[in-house]
């Protein structure tokens, strides 16, 4: 009792923490857009920077972009995940889903997005292998990137948010006793699909909802896919509020702050929004489980599997593309190949694209390894008030960081290290959290208290039972901390004042000049940096758990 | 507000005295020696990039100075930095040691106090620089007054692929009439970007009666008038753009993927030499060529500042100056490198390095210094913001 009692007082330290950290980063953006910003002499509260953050040009369809945006990627990637596991969960090898869905998901954001971009393009791959045929010479001058209503945006993010979602649901769903409930379905005549998506889906849904509304805040505050797929004319809001925040005149900072929290209320309206597509969506899916309809899902389930399969084989495309582009020289319109093939670029860039991965994995792997003991602890400690941490998740990096970063100043906290671990680990433990929470709360408790009735001590009981049934989980989530922690650009930039550089600085630095060759350099070695911990995470378990019958499906 | 910039520059030399004097060059060397500059400069550039580590290679070598470049997306984020230090009371021990900056951003750090001098016209190799030929005193019409010292020359260039183009397009009329005839294949970096908004810019200037008005500050009394010719063109311009104007690329380099993908024919750069550089490096076909326009082009300095608070002011002082070596200048100006304009006065320098200069190869896409003809001063920076703003409003938000 009183061990536990400990465990909650740390785990609520720890959330305090965690928490004031993030109100006065907070403060940094809600301050200055009420006009607040003493650096410029102002100390008087005025509503004069929200009337004009409301009167910026386009400031609305930026609103609805950033809200259509999200709201629609995050529902494809949702439902397409849900009906993909539909299709897939027969196959007794379907685990093997996710050494391709891995490295899919470990490929950054921005890289990710350029590959779609160079495949989708009118001067893209596809267009090349048209044009060729076709025999023009001449790019078409039709708009398919940045299109003025965000579709190839939709696309882009769902691409993504796909992987992480199936890599979530997996998870989920092995807690949810699939087997058992296909044999009773099956026996009651549903064929595979239509069963599983009523029975399975709606338990693995209400599982995975926190990584749902994650991808959902991801989505509609996203930054660098936006800058590459979105419209610009105008950007989507978060885009918007960069522009701001950059501009050389100081006093736009406060408008690009008031734009900041306007933000807020979008993914307000955003979660509520979804909110109310889950209650209609489940009004409308009532009646049909209810229905006794045994067949009729197959079609659907057929369109969203070639859907993803599309979808996955243009970011797998993408990425190949990025690894022709790191070693071409001169490659033009309609070619579907470089000029020539050249070293030229890794001997140029490929010494210092290395150099930076020491510092990045090290990072990496403290504030993932150190996130991972702090989420459990919070899961064993302080459920409740789990809401706070995911704040972190919510309000675009670039308006809050400022506002911890002149905390940490205030504190002489110098940019070292240690400083870059921790504020990396601020967002690596939401994600470890939305990981392990499902697994963590899905554990039959009868096992933990069989071993309680057997007098063992319950530090002892959670290591011995607890863990190791989390097992599969705990390197999931490993390995999305350590992905997100690469990942991490603002708050590496910010936060390490350019003195701490990893290579996601490096290549976002360099990938601000546009050139192919060094994106797909440095994409790559962002993957493999990335996409290393996934690889241990799919192989151990399946290792460890090799005589395990009972722990072999996740 | 404006009181308030005023009192803080104030006390700049209150910070200024607790670091050597810039004029005993002995002691700033001593104290640079072994201190690590923080050099935060864009880094979109592989070309800049790689100049900027010979730098370091080069003044580790001779005066015991590391030099870190810290790559940026944009220079605002240097500035931001700065900012919350000053906010947190960090007034020394600063995490930058020297900025790489220009026009506005430059503007906005003096006018708050953000930076450390005067030190540039103190720098021993200031002898050498041009300051009656170019513009190395004033940024955008705002004085220097010594807070950043120059270290390149840049004129705008149109480049143009002569496999679609066969004369240059010497005249803003010129550029619209051919983009009529060849609707899709022009396009500029979308204001606010530096450089489409130097493209509103050169077009004002191009266009208007009066440029003399464009170095004083804008003013809402005059401001529709003398903008009226730009908007006129604009607007015809804009339905010939690439994409029919409905998209336009976000930044200056990202133009030079475009003209590779035989997108566009015809994109405009701030750099004489960078369309040779980018052939040389596989990102542009060897068909384009550059060209500028008949009654001139905009030209500016780049510049380098440090920051009030800089932990290494010493040696980001003798960064500086070796910027303004000649060795460098040579090796910025050498167009398989960099291709940069030198600031230096030639007629100041020493024999032998005058002749390293006349003995530069131009590079195949590069215009002579007297086919780039004449240089027009940058309107005042309020121009500038201005008609960024104006440009978003009636095209970048439809």
């Amino acid at each position: 009792m009183g061990r536990s009692l400990h465990i909650r007082w740390l785990a609520i330290a720890v959330l305090v923490v965690a928490a004031s950290v993030l109100l006065s980063g907070l403060l940094g953006v809600v301050l200055p857009a009420f006009g607040i910003f003493p650096v410029l002499g102002r100390t008087e509260p005025s509503l004069l920077f929200l009337k004009s953050a409301l009167s910026v040009p386009g400031v609305w369809r930026a609103m609805l972009l950033s809200l259509g945006t999200g709201l629609l990627s995050t529902a494809l990637a949702c439902v397409a995940t849900l009906l993909l596991l539909a299709a897939l969960t027969r196959h007794a090898r379907f685990n093997r889903l996710l050494e391709f869905a891995a490295p899919l998901l470990a490929v950054p954001h921005a890289a990710a997005a350029f590959g779609i971009a160079f495949v989708i393009a009118p001067s893209g791959w596809a267009v090349r292998l048209f044009a060729n045929l076709a025999g023009f010479d001449r790019p078409p001058d039709v708009v398919i990137l940045n299109d003025p209503f965000g579709l190839s945006l939709v696309l882009g993010l769902a691409a993504k948010e796909i992987p992480f979602l199936l890599l979530m649901a997996v998870t989920a769903l092995s807690q949810t006793r699939p087997a058992q409930s296909a044999r009773i379905f099956s026996s009651l005549g549903y064929d595979h699909v239509t069963g599983w998506l009523k029975v399975i889906a709606p338990q693995v849904y209400h599982r995975i909802r926190l990584p749902i509304f994650a991808v959902l805040c991801f989505s509609v505050s996203v930054v660098d896919v936006a800058l590459i797929l979105g419209p610009s004319t105008p950007p989507t809001l978060s885009v918007l509020i960069t522009r701001f925040m950059s501009a050389p005149d100081l006093s736009e900072r406060l408008v690009g702050s008031a734009l900041a929290v306007i933000q807020f209320g979008v993914l307000l309206i955003a979660f509520l929004a979804w909110l109310s597509l889950e209650r209609l969506s489940s009004l409308f899916l009532k009646k049909w489980i209810n229905s006794g309809r045994r067949h009729g899902a197959q079609r659907l389930v057929n369109a969203a599997v070639i859907f993803v399969f599309g979808l996955m084989s243009v970011l797998a495309v993408g990425i190949v593309s990025l690894v022709v582009w790191s070693f071409a020289g001169f490659w033009s319109f309609p070619d579907l190949w470089p000029d020539q093939l050249t070293a030229k670029n890794w001997t140029r860039f490929g010494p210092e694209a290395l150099a930076v991965l020491g510092p990045t994995l090290a990072v990496a792997t403290v504030s993932s390894a150190v996130s991972y003991g702090l989420a459990l602890l919070l899961l064993n400690g302080a459920q409740k008030f789990l809401g706070f941490i995911y704040l972190a998740l919510l309000l675009p990096q670039v308006v809050f960081l400022p506002g911890i970063a002149n905390l940490m100043l205030a504190m002489d906290i110098g940019a070292s290290f240690w400083a870059v671990v921790s504020v990396h680990i601020l967002f690596v433990l939401p994600y470890m959290v939305l990981a392990l929470y499902g697994p963590f709360n899905g554990i039959d408790p009868r096992y933990r208290s069989i071993a309680l009735g057997l007098g063992v001590h319950p530090f002892r009981v959670f290591l011995t039972v607890t863990l190791p049934m989390l097992l599969g989980p705990s390197l999931a989530a490993l390995a999305i901390g350590f992905a997100v922690s690469v990942a991490q650009y603002l708050p590496t930039l910010l936060i390490g004042a350019g003195r701490v550089v990893t290579i996601t600085t490096e290549a976002v630095a360099l990938a601000s000049g546009g050139d192919r060759r060094v994106i797909g350099l440095y994409g790559l070695v962002q993957t493999l940096a990335a996409v290393l911990p996934f690889g241990v995470a799919i192989i151990l378990p399946a290792v460890i758990w090799r005589n395990r019958k009972g722990m072999q499906n996740g | 507000m404006k009181k308030l910039a005023i009192a803080l520059s104030l006390c700049m030399p209150a910070f200024a005295q607790a670091q050597t004097d810039p004029s005993d060059w002995a002691e700033v060397l001593e104290s640079a020696k072994g201190q690590t500059v923080y050099w935060n400069a864009w880094g979109g550039s592989t070309t800049t990039n790689d100049f900027i580590a010979w730098v370091g290679k080069r003044v580790e070598e001779d005066f015991g100075v590391t030099l870190e470049h810290v790559k940026l997306t944009d220079t605002a984020d240097a500035v931001t930095r700065v900012i919350s230090e000053k906010e947190a009371g960090k007034d020394t021990g600063g995490a930058i040691d020297l900025i790489w900056i220009n026009g506005a951003n430059f503007a906005s750090m003096k006018e708050a106090g953000l930076l450390y001098g005067p030190f540039a016209e103190q720098l021993p190799n200031w002898a050498f620089v041009d300051t009656n030929g170019k513009t190395v005193q004033t940024d955008f019409t705002v004085p220097t007054d010594g807070y950043e010292s120059p270290w390149a020359m840049a004129q705008v260039v149109f480049m143009y692929d002569t496999a679609d183009i066969s004369e240059p397009l010497t005249s803003m009329d010129a550029i619209r009439v051919w983009a009529e005839a060849n609707p899709g294949r022009f396009t500029f970096p979308q204001p606010p970007d530096f450089l489409g908004t130097t493209f509103l810019k050169q077009a004002l200037v191009s266009l208007t009666d009066d440029p003399q008005r464009l170095a004083e500050p804008v003013s809402d009394a005059d401001y529709d008038t003398v903008t009226e010719p730009l908007w006129a063109y604009i607007e015809t311009l804009t339905p010939n753009l690439w994409r029919g104007g409905e998209v336009y690329p976000q930044t200056g380099p990202a133009q030079l993927q475009l003209i590779a993908d035989n997108e566009i024919d015809l994109a405009i750069s701030f750099s004489p030499g960078e369309a040779t550089a980018a052939i040389a490096n596989g990102q542009l076909p060897d068909t384009v060529r550059t060209s500028v326009l008949d009654g001139g082009t905009l030209g500016n300095a780049s510049f380098v500042a440090i920051p009030y608070n800089s932990s290494a002011t010493e040696g980001a002082m003798v960064v500086a100056n070796f910027l303004l070596s000649s060795e460098a200048q040579l090796r910025a100006q050498d167009p398989a490198i960099l291709g940069y304009g030198t600031v230096l006065d030639m007629d100041a320098l020493s024999e032998p390095d005058r002749a390293a200069f006349d003995a530069l190869e131009l590079g195949i896409a590069t215009l002579t210094p007297s086919e780039l003809g004449a240089v027009l001063p940058e309107p005042h920076p309020s121009w500038m913001t201005r008609i960024a703003e104006d440009w978003t409003a009636r095209y970048g938000a439809n």
